[in-house]
């Protein structure tokens, strides 16, 4: 009984950490009809003194129009590679983008943005179209963006 | 008398090429040669700015529109398949790989080994 007992306990110790550090969260950017062509977004994170912490997704596919979206190019230095698969099509005027991912817990509630930067194509940028902190208090409550994107929200 | 006459000749020459010069020139010249109209419609409409120079840029070429954009685009998609551009192939031109390609990058933000799912309509 007693090796059944500490193997469920060694069990429990190994899978429990894995599953307290990270929660599924969905981020839902729904677009206003801005009257242009599909939007380049970037989702990226920074901590809490402000430095590039990584990227959570890239919306549109060319590298040569990633310096629209300033500031992650500004703080990437335009790097590619902080994108490698997790990037996919540029999101039409009207039109939402919903991402599932599973995101480490220690980013909620300890001084951490997220930051999304729009672009459209003969149109003007619009870095920092969102910046929200990422609190367990403001999930699932939407704000507004700036310029492209009507309302942002991020939800456990 | 004489005098008199010809600075009133004079002055009504000088009024009356004006007027004709004004109804000859640009319509940008005289900026309320839209007034009129709008008067006579009784709306009050207000200024439009038609430049903005704030500090952010535009994009300066043209290369169509993206895949989740509307019908009415033409040209060329901005977004990347090998299909219609071979330099988006997957590792070319320097662009990033597609979602579901590759591993996502391990920045500490996602669990290891878990891509995000997308759904966009």
């Amino acid at each position: 009984m007693k090796p059944l007992l500490a193997a469920l306990a060694l069990t429990t110790a190994i899978i429990a950490p894995g599953l307290a550090l990270a929660r599924p969260v969905t981020l839902t950017a729904n677009l206003s009809q801005y009257g242009g062509q599909g939007a380049y977004l970037a989702i990226y994170v920074t901590d809490p003194s402000g430095a590039y912490a990584g990227s959570l997704w890239m919306a549109g596919g060319k590298s040569k129009y990633y310096k629209h979206l300033s500031d992650w190019a500004r703080l990437t230095g335009g790097d590619v590679a902080q994108v490698d698969a997790i990037t996919g099509a540029s999101v039409g005027a009207g039109r939402s983008l919903e991402l599932t991912m599973d995101l480490a817990d220690a980013l909620f509630d300890a001084g951490y943005t997220l930051h999304v930067d729009a672009a459209v194509e003969d149109m003007r940028d619009s870095p920092g179209e969102i910046a929200v902190p990422l609190t367990t208090e403001g999930a699932g409550q939407p704000m507004a963006g700036r310029r492209y994107v009507a309302d942002f929200t991020y939800a456990f | 008398m004489k005098q008199v006459f010809a600075l009133v000749l004079a002055g009504s020459a000088l009024i009356a090429g004006q007027d004709a010069l004004a109804a000859i020139a640009p319509v940008a010249a005289h900026g309320f040669a839209f007034d009129a109209p709008r008067a006579a419609t009784g709306l009050s409409l207000p200024p439009t700015r038609v430049s903005d120079d704030g500090e952010e840029g535009t994009w300066f070429f043209s290369n169509g529109g993206g895949s989740g954009s509307g019908e009415d685009n033409g040209g060329d998609s901005d977004d990347c398949t090998a299909a219609d551009d071979p330099s988006c192939a997957l590792g070319g031109a320097g662009n990033a790989a597609p979602a579901g390609t590759v591993a996502p990058p391990q920045n500490g933000l996602f669990t290891n080994g878990t891509a995000p799912q997308v759904k966009s309509n």
